[in-house]
């Protein structure tokens, strides 16, 4: 019997889920039928006919939901069902989320590996971020800015136009006398003192400034006050000095001994401590000392035109004054062609301090950081290229995985779920994996990146989250990219599967495309490169270490010098220890200076040479091996004057077959060989250059070496520093062993091999997600193979070898093209620079490309290990049942 | 039988027409489309009750609910002033386009 109220109960339910047509239309439509009914009862229908021809009027579902649709949302809006609807999409939301759960919990492996590659590279991004946001935001932070500008000049030399930022000493104090428009002008200088505090001297940049600084520029104090600049024997210092030599305490009021071109001592007291700088500070100083205590300092002459200072700042009244005055600066040109006709200036120009010209960094000896573009498009590049070949990864790892949720889509989509609803389930599970992903890569950014970042790039970078609108924004953006980047493909393809096709067990995953492979193969490529070069890094560090310098460096102290005189009184004083062989002055000292005389060939070119001017016995002391000929005679007068030590290199560069007797003009001097020694390191990793030994008889030397009696290192060392306390108590000693002169520089390439090794690690790392990836998509495409060649009898290690024998075809390409790039590369390197190349040192050898091989083999064994392993403990029974 | 065009052109002022003597609910509009148009017009209700929100939502028609003797209440659609406002204003227009069509096919024709 037809039910009339339970048929349209009926009709009614199937408008529940839809939510286009909200209860009062549907209260509305249900009234409409009843009356139709009732009017179509009355011409003589039946109630069962009468309700489907009803039903069949008022349209079909579709189409009512699609003109309902259209005007669903200004319903939603005006009647208040806004909240109703956040509701729905909460709930389905919520439900997303607690699938994407449930997930994630089932499949940790591939999960975790998601996880933290995508992490790496968001971090990666993240990084970039911070560091482009500061770099381009140098200086921005001073309240003047608008009114600040930076002085710079034109020059042609050699025939090429340049960019300069030194400025003639007097214009300054010009400019404020000549314009009026100019509200002040502060000068920078920069000079090199020794600086002395209790037991420690450092060499220190004192960076002198015109008494306005503060006034000028924003740099607030922690303590003391910045009049103190004016008061010619105080100093600032910067937050970062002061803590250098007094700890965190409160420093103003203490006396530190500045001695300038080891002659001018100078007793001052600090006068102030500023506040850290910011991260975006692109002018940085350690002490700061009023300007025109360079003149009674004898360090430069501030009203010689022909000096150059190291830059001005110049600050106006309105930010467009500049334009006048630039106007008329020529009226300096002649005054200082005049006195430096050797540098003629063309034209001066000024470029905002806070808002520089994109090309700044081009000028030359700029006083602040500017930033170059290379930079940016570096880090970009390098970021963008990380989160390609992660989200590609991703992607590989999503289609592997989902092959294990096959029946769950065909699941959903049994029971109603369309196509939207899956697509927008799988994207929900995918941005939660990212969201997870990129809190990863923060914290990998705070702990890990931006500390390796800022002790490579010697900057102050930090992830402050705190009023950052920026950085917010940044996350927020590149977390839907990523999502979307990463998810939308694998969400689609999943969702568009057929369930009849799943469930009768045919559901296949495509085979992958050659652009994959290509793909994985190039990410290998740079793995092997990275690893192979990073090992090269590693084993020359040690070969270079063990390598001959071409000297004795054992047992021999350095002394370094602060004042002209104090060489003969040490010397007199020390030569009377029985356990020092023997002892010499030198003015430069291998391993840590020399001078650059030039060298006049007989073609007419010039080239320099490295030139040590060293006192009597300094070459037998420090035992550089005579190849020929003889060292230096204090009794000759003439070896002062005219007489050259020269090293190997020399003679082969100059082509001679005899060295000795030989003349060469040397900064328009004419000397004779006569002698010539082994090839010496002359600084940590450079390679022999031609050098030239000048005998210097004038004791006023910069270094005193002593060779002592093996053994006697400590007692010796005692001995020189009761001397040097007895003969000079007001100054520091300040001495070291030849052994370990090159230490400091020994150390700063282990960091930078150590951060080329991390670089390895990530790129080996990300490389074998990719594998691992693919991988466990091949896996669950061939399981059924894979099940029949066990039931018919394979091994296991056949097996194995069976379905990675693709990975292992890949593999060995990749290590053949990269093996091939770093040999070209390496011998390039080696052939065309010839000084300072980190990695052409060790002769080439198969050792670290076999490393290097073996290390990325194991590493990808282990990637694909654990879908072997799968594959191992998986039931050919239960695989093939479902057949 | 009306062309698909002429019929989409006319529908809103018909729609207004319709209300203008007073309110009237849904499947009341439908029938009384069908009975004046001798069954030339046949809204279905897909097209009918879109078009009645739409207006609802440009202030043109109000909507409200009345109880009645034969089942659950209906929901009733009226005129606003402003929909009285925009069925005069297309009444001048069909007007004067009837006039048009008055001067080329003859007086004969004209609505009076």
């Amino acid at each position: 019997m037809f039910d009339l109220e339970k048929a349209l109960a009926a009709w009614r339910r199937q408008f529940t889920y839809t939510r286009a047509v909200s209860p009062e239309d549907l209260d509305e439509m249900e009234r409409h039928l009843r009356d139709q009914i009732a009017d179509l009862i009355a011409t003589g229908e039946t109630p069962k006919a009468a309700f489907h021809e009803a039903v069949a009027e008022m349209g079909g579902l579709v189409d009512a939901e699609s003109e309902f649709g259209k005007v669903h949302w200004s319903k939603v809006r005006r009647q208040g069902m806004v909240l109703r609807e956040l509701g729905v999409w909460q709930a389905m939301l919520l439900n997303y989320v607690k699938l994407a759960y449930r997930t994630l919990l089932r499949n940790t492996v591939p999960s975790v590996i998601n996880i933290v590659g995508l992490s790496i590279a968001l971090a990666c991004c993240v990084v970039v971020y911070v560091f482009l946001a500061v770099w381009h935001s140098m200086d921005s932070y001073h309240e003047n800015g608008d009114r600040l500008f930076l002085a710079q000049h034109d020059v042609e030399r050699n025939y090429q136009a340049e960019t300069w930022g030194r400025m003639p000493m007097p214009l300054g104090p010009a400019m404020e006398t000549d314009f009026p428009q100019v509200e002040r002008t502060v000068r920078v200088n920069w000079n090199q003192a020794t600086v002395q505090h209790g037991d420690q001297a450092i060499d220190e940049t004192i960076t002198f400034v015109d008494v306005g600084f503060f006034e000028m520029l924003t740099f607030p104090l922690k303590y003391g006050s910045p009049e103190a600049l004016a008061d010619p024997n105080a100093v600032i210092l910067s937050d970062r000095t002061a803590t250098k030599y007094f700890g965190d305490s409160n420093p103003v009021g203490q006396t530190l001994i500045m001695t300038f071109n080891r002659q001018y001592r100078e007793a001052v007291t600090v006068g102030g401590v500023t506040e850290p700088f910011p991260s975006n500070n692109g002018f940085r100083f350690g002490i700061l000392m009023r300007f025109d205590r360079q003149d009674d300092l004898g360090l430069a002459d501030l009203d010689d035109w022909a000096t150059l200072t190291s830059g001005l700042f110049v600050q106006v009244k309105q930010p467009e004054d500049i334009e006048t005055i630039t106007a008329q600066m020529d009226r300096y040109v002649p005054v200082q062609n005049a006195a430096a006709p050797d540098w003629p200036i063309q034209s001066f120009a000024f470029d905002n301090f806070a808002d520089p010209a994109f090309d700044a960094y081009l000028i030359q000896g700029r006083i602040a950081e500017a930033a170059h573009p290379a930079l940016s498009i570096f880090f970009i590049t390098v970021a963008l290229f990380m989160l390609v070949l992660s989200c590609f990864n991703y992607i590989n790892i999503s289609l592997g995985s989902a092959s294990r949720r096959l029946k769950e889509i065909g699941m959903r989509k049994v029971i109603g779920g369309n196509k939207r609803q899956l697509v927008l389930q799988f994207m929900t599970e995918n941005i939660l994996l990212c969201l997870l992903a990129l809190m990863l890569g923060l914290l990998l950014a705070r702990v890990f990146l931006i500390p390796l970042f800022n002790s490579i790039f010697i900057i102050n970078l930090d992830l402050a989250f705190a009023e950052n609108v920026g950085l917010w924004a940044f996350l927020v953006g590149l977390l839907f990219f990523v999502g979307v980047a990463s998810g939308a493909y694998p969400a689609l393809y999943v969702a568009s599967f057929q369930p009849t096709i799943i469930f009768r067990g045919r559901q296949k995953l495509a085979d992958n495309a050659w652009f994959t492979k290509a793909f994985l193969t190039f990410q290998f490529v740079l793995a092997f490169i990275t690893v192979i070069l990073s090992v090269v890094i590693s084993m020359n560090s040690r070969y270079l270490i063990r390598q001959d310098w071409g000297y004795n460096p054992a047992h021999t102290l350095v002394v370094e010098l602060q004042e002209q005189s104090q060489y003969t009184l040490l010397r007199d004083a020390l030569a009377q220890h029985p356990d020092v062989v023997s002892l010499a002055g030198s003015r430069q000292h291998l391993g840590q200076s020399f001078e650059l005389p030039e060298l006049q060939k007989p073609d007419g070119e010039t080239q320099n040479v490295l030139g040590y001017e060293v006192g009597p016995n300094y070459l037998q002391t420090m035992g550089l091996r005579l190849q020929a000929g003889r060292f230096f005679d204090a009794s000759r007068s003439s070896d002062a004057t005219a007489s050259i030590v020269v090293n190997e290199h020399f003679v082969r560069m100059q082509g001679w077959a005899e060295a000795l007797g030989e003349a060469v003009q040397l900064d328009s001097t004419s000397y004779t060989v006569i002698g010539v020694v082994e090839d010496f390191t002359f600084f940590f990793l450079a390679r022999p250059q031609p050098a030239v030994f000048f005998a210097s008889n004038d004791p006023a030397y910069t270094y005193l070496v002593l060779h002592l009696r093996d053994g006697t290192e400590d007692e010796v060392e005692a001995f020189v520093e009761a001397t040097w306390t007895r003969l000079f108590p007001e100054t520091v000693l300040t001495h070291f062993y030849q052994e370990t002169v090159f230490d400091r520089s020994y150390q700063q390439y282990n960091k930078v091999a150590g951060a080329f090794s991390s670089i390895a690690a990530l790129a080996l790392l990300i490389a074998c997600m990719g594998l691992f990836g693919l991988a466990s998509q091949n896996i669950a495409r061939r399981m059924k193979e894979v099940s029949i060649r066990k039931v018919v009898g394979a091994t296991v290690p056949h097996l194995a070898f069976v379905v990675n024998r693709g990975f292992l075809g890949l593999l060995t390409l990749a290590a053949l093209i990269a093996t091939t790039l770093c040999v070209i590369g390496l011998s390039l390197l080696m052939s065309i620079v010839s000084g300072y190349v980190p990695l052409a040192h060790m002769p080439m050898t198969p050792l670290p490309f076999i490393l290097a091989y073996t290390l990325v083999f194991a590493t990808a064994a282990l990637a694909v290990g654990s879908q072997v392993y799968k594959l191992v403990n998986a039931n050919p029974a239960d695989v093939l049942r479902s057949e | 039988m009306f062309s698909k065009r002429l019929l989409a052109a006319s529908l809103e002022p018909l729609m207004l027409s319709l209300l203008a003597d007073g309110p009237k609910y849904g499947y009341e509009i439908i029938k009384r489309a069908r009975q004046i148009s001798n069954d030339q017009i046949r809204w279905s209700n897909s097209k009918l009750y879109p078009l009645l929100h739409r207006l609802e939502g440009r202030d043109l028609v109000e909507a409200f609910w009345q109880p009645s003797d034969s089942g659950p209440d209906r929901k009733y659609y009226r005129l606003t002033p402003k929909g009285h406002e925009a069925l005069a204003a297309t009444k001048q227009e069909w007007l004067s386009m009837n006039s048009i069509f008055a001067q080329l096919w003859g007086p004969e024709l004209a609505l009076g």
